[in-house]
């Protein structure tokens, strides 16, 4: 597990609560200040290479952003909040190889700015989505972090937040403390076990998983699950089918409250990385890719459409009312494996909540 | 640095102890021919070891003199110590001539394995006198040349293979180089379409469970390797397609159906239809050329007979079905 062996703290953040909380919880670990983080690869690589550090910093940009989405894709509405930048599992095919690949794990202190951007983005009579899942895994590291410690019991305040946890660990028992079943929910991505063993390296294994889902549901938690990236293995149907039917083993399916679908897909620059790092693997062997409009390889679309049809299936055998809904997709794509687009399924009411079209302001902030 | 200069029996030269040697290939008519005509311009450094001599510089100098029939040659004969022999050898060799991959390859597995010298120092020692960014993660893209057998090193040597094509044979198994090297050096691909070969190969070997002996085997693929009238381009181009019809059966045959459906509109060559990419989208492209305002006016006229087409209409309903 990913132990810290240095901690770098930028100057203006040594002052931070959390800051101090976690220089607390790690005093065994060498620390250093620094002025300021301008280019952290820069600082990692020429200092402390092959290190695993915690870098602590006061960050000065929005720490909440709209979910990028892709061009000609349809957009979920949903918000990430960038507070912990890194992750300790290996996934192959995870953009992070491409994106924050140097070894760190950026944790930006300064809570409070969450907060005071949640409290702008809020709007009456709507349900505002916010994940941390985006640039980390939302809980892998809350044994040593207690990051949701930081923000769940804040979020009484914001009563239109439903905060999601993704992860693909096991570590709830801090979110369990909290009695916050309304405005929480405990999210895990989810694929084959045989998936699990080759490409997802470090992470906790499907049973491991669902039985976290299970204390979840048991402390009254509703839940989410995520088969994103779906990969077309050899007998991916009945493989997935399998990981779907015992998602309802663990979980009801009234307390699901979403599951996405996301084929696999990645950037060139993706590509060249997952070959050089991860001669093993074979995911991108399987299915055929090809380009989208965003620059990104996807399956083919025929081939996602029969992959998108059958995952649905699979899933709305256990409950029509299910909120299912695809990750990244075309409105094409849409209506063909769901007959219309979002806006247009009743039970994707409260993940699909169009957003009041109104500029962010948090946006011209920084 | 102790050392002197000395007329040596070849004899006394242990010629199998090849510790220092960096030079490939091993021998060279040229300096055969060179020592023939004007005997040593340039001395080699030997040191003695086990009552013997042992070449530190000069090897295929006093090989070549052998092979002249000289009995003796001058040599530098020096007291250094064996790790300081190898980096006198590799800055002497580096300082003449740019030194080829398989010299780079010997030298840093001599390094290694020899010397015990960490990937780092080697980066940041030699990488740079050898021409090299003192770059660690380099090191075992230049090792890999030193893997392949002497004949295959031969090959790739004489037809002066690029660097990146002998690299992108790490990513394949060893049982296919033989046939690699022949599309490498028969065919002569770029660095860029080699590339893709050796991705698709390997795909398609991985999907389908098959060595990538077998995929090289296939009919699609020796049919072509095995035709005698096309060109090297041509065959790197069937090659090519035949390895991605392999790889995307689907796409290719969506593809070629598509194209059956776009011949039978019989579009004037003015007229081209561009279909979304990768039949992802919804929108198609019409571009017309012209080159004035008549072309244009027939151009708009076929147009408009095109929409009415019912071809048309079903090439469309193809595209958009295809879900």
């Amino acid at each position: 597990m990913f132990y810290p062996e240095q901690i770098i703290i930028e100057e203006p953040a040594l002052q931070l609560p959390y800051t101090k909380k976690l220089v607390n919880k790690f005093k065994d670990v060498p620390t250093k200040v620094i002025c300021e983080i301008k280019d952290t690869k820069k600082i990692l690589f020429e200092n402390f290479t092959g290190k695993k550090i915690f870098l602590i910093t006061d960050y000065k940009g929005n720490l909440i952003k709209k979910c990028p989405g892709s061009r000609g894709v349809i957009c979920c509405n949903y918000y990430v909040a960038n507070i912990i930048n890194g992750c300790p599992f290996a996934c192959t095919y995870c953009i992070l190889q491409d994106y924050i690949n140097c070894g760190s794990v950026m944790i930006c202190a300064n809570i409070d700015r969450f907060f005071d951007e949640l409290k702008k983005l809020q709007r009456d009579n709507f349900t505002l989505r916010v994940g941390t899942g985006e640039l980390a895994d939302s809980l892998a590291f809350d044994t040593y972090l207690d990051l949701s410690s930081e923000l769940i019991p804040r979020l009484k305040d914001y009563p239109n937040v439903v905060l999601e946890l993704k992860t693909k660990s096991a570590c709830i028992e801090n979110v369990l403390k909290y009695d916050a079943k309304e405005q929480v929910v405990l999210g895990w991505s989810l694929n084959p076990q045989e998936l699990i063993d080759s490409d997802e390296k470090y992470s906790a294994s499907l049973e491991e998983r669902l039985k976290s889902a299970k204390k979840a549901v048991d402390a009254g938690f509703k839940t989410s699950f995520h088969f994103d990236p779906v990969i077309l293995i050899h007998c991916w149907e009945q493989k997935y089918k399998d990981v779907v039917d015992k998602i309802f083993d663990f979980v009801p399916a009234d307390m699901i409250a979403w599951i996405s679908i996301g084929g696999l897909r990645f950037t060139p620059a993706l590509k060249k990385i997952y070959r050089r790092d991860f001669p093993e693997s074979r995911i991108l062997s399987y299915g055929e890719f090809t380009m989208s409009e965003d620059g990104k390889y996807r399956y083919f679309r025929p081939i996602r459409f029969d992959m998108y049809k059958k995952m649905v299936g699979f899933i709305k055998n256990h409950g029509t009312d299910i909120p299912v809904y695809f990750c990244m997709e075309s409105s094409r794509m849409w209506k063909d494996v769901m007959g219309s687009l979002p806006s247009g399924k009743k039970e994707l009411g409260l993940t699909f909540n169009p957003y009041p079209a109104f500029k962010l302001e948090i946006e011209n902030d920084a | 640095m102790n050392c002197s200069i000395a007329e040596i029996l070849l004899k006394n030269i242990d010629f199998s102890d090849r510790t220092f040697q960096i030079s490939y290939p091993h021998d060279d008519m040229r300096i055969q021919n060179s020592i023939f005509e004007f005997g040593f311009l340039s001395v080699p450094v030997v040191k003695q070891k086990n009552g013997k001599f042992i070449v530190i510089s000069g090897f295929r100098r006093l090989i070549s003199a052998q092979k002249t029939n000289l009995k003796s040659a001058p040599c530098i004969i020096t007291g250094m110590d064996d790790y300081s022999a190898f980096r006198f050898a590799v800055i002497d060799n580096a300082s003449q001539r740019a030194l080829n991959i398989f010299e780079v390859a010997d030298i840093i597995e001599k390094l290694s394995s020899v010397f015990n010298i960490a990937d780092t120092i080697i980066a940041s020692e030699f990488l740079p006198v050898l021409g090299y960014p003192p770059a660690v993660k380099l090191i075992d893209r230049l090792r890999f040349a030193g893997k392949f057998s002497p004949q295959q090193k031969s090959i790739l040597y004489q037809s002066g293979v690029e660097f990146e094509k002998i690299i992108a044979l790490r990513d394949i198994d060893s049982s296919i180089w033989d046939s690699a090297i022949a599309i490498i050096t028969q065919l002569k691909p770029g660095v860029n379409k080699f590339n893709q070969i050796i991705e698709l190969i390997n795909e398609i070997s991985q999907r389908e469970n098959i060595s990538q002996k077998e995929v090289l085997e296939k009919n699609e693929i020796k049919s072509v390797m095995d035709n005698m009238i096309l060109t090297a381009p041509q065959k790197t181009d069937r090659l090519r397609n035949a390895l991605l019809v392999m790889r995307n059966p689907r796409f290719a045959e969506f593809e070629d159906q598509y194209l059956k459906k776009l011949k039978k509109l019989n579009l004037d060559r003015r007229l081209k239809l561009v279909a979304p990419q990768s039949f992802e989208g919804e929108t198609f492209k019409m571009e017309i050329a012209f080159t004035n305002a008549q072309e244009l006016k027939r151009s708009i006229g076929e147009l408009n007979n095109l929409s009415e087409k019912k071809e048309f209409g079903e090439l469309l309903d193809f595209v958009n079905d295809i879900g």
